[in-house]
């Protein structure tokens, strides 16, 4: 017998598909791609939710399975691009400086580019972010530091190449 | 006008991605995916994790049938277990500030003194609103809960003094920051724990325990206890994880004999945590 609370699960579903969404975008760059990532992970949470639901935190649970979906999507990308070393172009509904973060996250290593989204990203403090990745505070710290200045020079980068220089007086 | 910083640069960056993409609307209704659900492709997994399935399969149905010939039996339960003494779920009453080396510790074997009003932690005091709380899916007052600094002068207790029907003061899990907390007399213990199997959910390694009539009733006991507060895992004299009871929920619902525990383990810690559990360490 199903003892799934479908009720429960659809008010889930609509309350948290686009900060998953959003999530998935950050971490993968491509609409398409995070679209289906954020269907198989909510998939996931659905198969489970008899489980999940009533212990914790059901968006958490379904982020990590998601953020784990996108890390693993990058390096099966990574062995790709070994062979044939071109970049995809940027979705057509995507910024540029939109294409540009997403581009800078995925050259970070999978867990940095996962607390920068927690910590900058979703506003989590520092022990929360620690918590979710299970490393310790000191780890995040350095991680948050060392990935913000490859991501803003990524950025800034982007920005004055797009744009003449603006000086304020 | 001052530099952004680079924390500013990236934030506001990652936030109008954010901001704009949850303005998207899902392919589908949540109906159609749950309608889908059953409808799994079915990739056939690797050989080593193949050997396992059916490992894990034979195991369920060992314990399916044992637990079938059990009940027919209709005898009080003998339990036949040599350990699992390590292993307790407790109430947790307070965190406390780490331990001074400094300060003049109590004599041994003095009773803890209890936490203080305005550290206590109970639903009351973590104002747990179901809900809303972007990345968590409820509100509280838990990263502002204080911890009791009296408890700066008391060693914590011993893994061998940890016994079910005393208050006790520990650390985290190692790695997890000095925070420690004080915990109430176990309302679950090793004895009440039928199996204990581990998971990969996706990753994350889990140890997911069923419970016996007795520990199942136990455990839902203390969890509608402690409903919107906290309770502690622990294991050999250290808190593997103390998360808030159904803080998405506005009731508490059964457990139904089952609880996971995910604390940021690897494979081979969780292995060895499911061993403790159930005394076979």
């Amino acid at each position: 017998m199903d003892r799934r609370d479908g009720a429960a699960y659809d008010a889930f579903y609509t309350g948290s598909w686009g900060r998953l969404f959003g999530q998935a975008c950050v971490l993968t760059g491509d609409r398409e791609t995070a679209q289906d990532l954020t269907q198989e992970a909510l998939l996931r949470a659905w198969r489970r939710w008899d489980r999940i639901a009533g212990f914790e935190d059901p968006e958490g649970w379904t982020r990590r399975v998601l953020h784990n979906l996108c890390i693993e999507s990058w390096r099966r990308n990574r062995t790709r691009m070994a062979h044939r070393p071109v970049e995809a172009p940027p979705s057509p509904d995507v910024p540029v400086h939109h294409h540009q973060l997403a581009q800078a996250m995925r050259d970070l290593p999978g867990d940095q580019a996962r607390a920068l989204l927690l910590h900058d990203g979703l506003g989590m403090t520092v022990p929360e972010t620690a918590a979710e990745l299970a490393v310790p505070e000191g780890t995040v710290r350095s991680w948050l530091s060392r990935s913000r200045k490859v991501v803003a020079a990524r950025i800034t980068q982007s920005e004055q190449s797009e744009q003449p220089p603006v000086r304020r007086s | 006008m001052p530099e952004p910083t680079e924390e500013d640069v990236v934030r506001t960056a990652l936030r109008s991605l954010l901001a704009e993409a949850a303005a998207a609307r899902p392919p589908e209704s949540p109906e159609a995916l749950r309608a889908r659900s059953g409808r799994r492709t079915v990739r056939l997994p690797d050989p080593k994790l193949m050997v396992a399935l059916v490992a894990a399969v034979v195991l369920v149905v060992v314990l399916v049938t044992a637990g079938a010939l059990h009940q027919s039996s209709r005898q009080p339960t003998p339990v036949h277990r040599t350990g699992g003494d390590a292993f307790s779920i407790r109430p947790v009453l307070c965190f406390a500030a780490p331990f001074q080396e400094s300060a003049e510790p109590m004599p041994h074997g003095t009773a803890l003194p209890p936490c203080s009003p305005e550290s206590a932690l109970t639903a009351a005091s973590l104002g747990i609103e179901p809900g809303g709380g972007d990345a968590t899916g409820y509100t509280s007052n838990l990263p502002s809960a204080p911890t009791d600094d009296s408890f700066a002068s008391v060693p914590s207790t011993a893994a061998s003094q940890v016994t079910p029907s005393t208050t006790v003061l520990l650390p985290g899990a190692p790695g997890s920051g000095s925070t420690r907390y004080v915990l109430g007399p176990a309302g679950v213990t090793g004895v009440d724990v039928a199996s204990a199997t581990v998971h990969s959910l996706d990753g994350e390694w889990t140890v997911e325990l069923t419970l016996t009539p007795t520990g199942s009733a136990a455990w839902d006991t203390l969890a509608q206890q402690q409903f919107h507060a906290l309770v502690g895992v622990v294991l050999h004299g250290r808190v593997l994880s103390a998360p808030v009871m159904q803080p998405t929920q506005s009731a508490f619902t059964s457990f139904d004999g089952r609880l996971d525990i995910s604390g940021s383990f690897t494979r081979a810690q969780a292995t060895a945590a499911a061993a403790a559990i159930v005394g076979s360490d």
